[in-house]
């Protein structure tokens, strides 16, 4: 049976109202959760995505912690399944580039390649992406041997010696999808203990083919074309060793995709947006979700609760506008 | 769709055997569920005159078109996330309009110059279908550039040629190359680059 999964083509046909009552940046889980309880609450919702709907989940081989599928499900089918439900509710959505936000004034304005939105609410869900190291290499080997999407670039290094920089949930979820195609991997942890979920960590230790480095650093990454090798230190013992390897795969956090926020809402120091109880943010009307706010675990099923907390509150604040 | 697509694709039974096979059933499959879709199969190795006309490198290959030869390819299995690109590049011939920032359509209209833009991918990548998808946009608006996509582990050769280690890699005139699923502002910056 085909699966139609339509994209950006399908979209934007359908966006040419320009008024809405509430505007959600990003369709990950937690803005398409958003537009499912503002869609329900008889809200009229636009989701504007940049990049892929879905968000950075859509990328993740299998999602196993998420309840309800107690087999796992991939997360482009779970994300695939949020959007038809968000937009069976009512909600439109809509891929473009945000350009500009005005997110001050009392009618909230959004200015993207589509054209500009207006809405009385706004909720940031723009979640966050992986981290680079900007160790030397890092950037000259991007594509050349640096990859952070394993499901993109797995094939590319069938049968060869890889390094997987960082032990935590991802990096030792996305090196038990590489297993399936690379010869070996060496784990990199800059901390001292793996601090992927005990079930990843229990099913890894059981591969052969692995070795990890803990408690140490990656220095650089080296090469003349292609990954050739990695420099790794010790943090206990300062002792320097090069690795040869002809892919490196990076997992070592997120940073928070605040860039088209400039001094509002207020951000803590690592750019993620500082939220009260009821994801209220520094500025009236404007609400966060998910991986975008500081907040202590990021996983689809918080970034789910976070969507539609913001979509009630979101709907408690209209109700008052309006009252 | 206003538009009939017409959609073509040549097969050849001796090499590739199974990637043409699947991409057969692939697109008789989507035509069984579309009249307005018009399927022609070829033979890559009886049916010449149509490999020439096409300038088909290699088979599977699969032609988008409407009534004239537009610059859309896309050689491989349409399969997984690739999927989304035949049906939007379909959809993109057989409505005869494209969703894209008037600012790069208006720019792209003026390029002169003959532009071939390959675009690698594979169908388990999410963010492929992105840049081909653009890819294929820019070839329907200009009739001067080329929308090549190609399935990358099918055609190892020439993956190797163009050092593809990651995809979405997409090649300009075969001399300036960029990873990743860009916007389209963006995507054009680096087609420029490619022709300068």
């Amino acid at each position: 049976m085909l699966d139609l999964k339509f994209q950006s083509e399908t979209y934007n046909k359908n966006v040419e109202e320009k008024d809405y009552d509430v505007i959600i940046l990003g369709a990950g889980p937690t803005g398409l959760t958003a537009g499912i309880y503002t869609g329900r609450a008889l809200l009229k919702t636009l989701i504007i995505e940049e990049r892929m709907i879905g968000g950075e989940a859509a990328s993740t081989v299998k999602i196993e912690n998420y309840p309800g599928f107690p087999d796992g499900i991939s997360g482009m089918e779970l994300t695939e399944r949020m959007k038809k439900q968000a937009e069976k509710f009512g909600a439109k959505i809509v891929i473009s580039n945000t350009k500009e936000v005005d997110l001050t004034s009392k009618i909230k304005r959004v200015k993207t390649d589509n054209g500009e939105f207006h809405s009385k609410v706004i909720i940031i869900a723009t979640g966050s992406s992986p981290k680079s190291l900007n160790v030397p290499g890092e950037k000259k080997f991007k594509g050349r041997g640096v990859s952070y999407c394993s499901t993109c670039d797995a094939p590319f290094f069938k049968d060869k010696a890889i390094a997987v920089i960082g032990a935590g949930s991802s990096g030792i979820q996305e090196g038990l999808f590489l297993l399936e195609y690379v010869k070996s991997i060496k784990f990199v942890e800059f901390l001292q203990k793996m601090t992927a979920e005990k079930i990843l960590q229990e099913r890894i230790k059981k591969r052969e083919n692995v070795e990890f480095f803990l408690n140490h650093r990656l220095l650089s990454i080296n090469g003349k074309q292609t990954v050739e090798s990695i420099t790794v230190e010790n943090r206990g013992t300062g002792e320097k060793k090069d690795i040869p390897v002809s892919g490196v795969f990076i997992y070592v956090g997120l940073k928070p995709n605040t860039e088209l926020f400039k001094d509002t809402p207020k951000l803590d120091k690592y750019g993620f947006v500082i939220t009260d109880e009821y994801l209220k943010t520094s500025q009236d009307g404007i609400f966060a979700a998910g991986d975008v706010r500081k907040k202590i675990l990021r996983q689809v099923a918080t970034a789910v609760g976070d969507g539609a907390s913001a979509a009630f509150s979101a709907q408690t604040y209209i109700e008052k506008l309006e009252s | 769709m206003k538009t009939p697509s017409i959609f073509s694709i040549l097969i050849q039974q001796k090499k590739n055997p199974d990637f043409c096979l699947s991409t057969k059933s692939i697109l008789y499959e989507l035509n069984s569920i579309s009249p307005k879709i018009n399927l022609k199969i070829f033979d890559f190795d009886k049916d010449k005159n149509t490999v020439h006309k096409y300038n088909i490198m290699m088979p599977p290959a699969t032609v988008i078109q409407s009534n004239t030869d537009i610059g859309l390819r896309y050689y491989g299995i349409p399969s997984g996330y690739e999927f989304s690109t035949l049906i939007n590049s379909i959809t993109i011939v057989g409505r005869g309009r494209i969703d894209i920032p008037r600012e790069v359509r208006e720019k792209s209209i003026l390029v002169k110059k003959k532009v071939e833009i390959l675009v690698f991918v594979i169908p388990s990548c999410p963010y492929c279908p992105r840049a081909a998808v653009i890819a294929h946009k820019l070839a329907y608006i200009n009739e001067h550039i080329e929308g090549t996509v190609i399935e990358a582990n099918e055609f190892p050769e020439l993956s190797r040629e163009f050092n593809v280690m990651a995809v979405p890699k997409t090649v300009i005139n075969k001399r300036h190359s960029f990873e990743g699923a860009f916007s389209e502002e963006r995507f054009f910056e680096e087609l420029i680059k490619g022709i300068s």
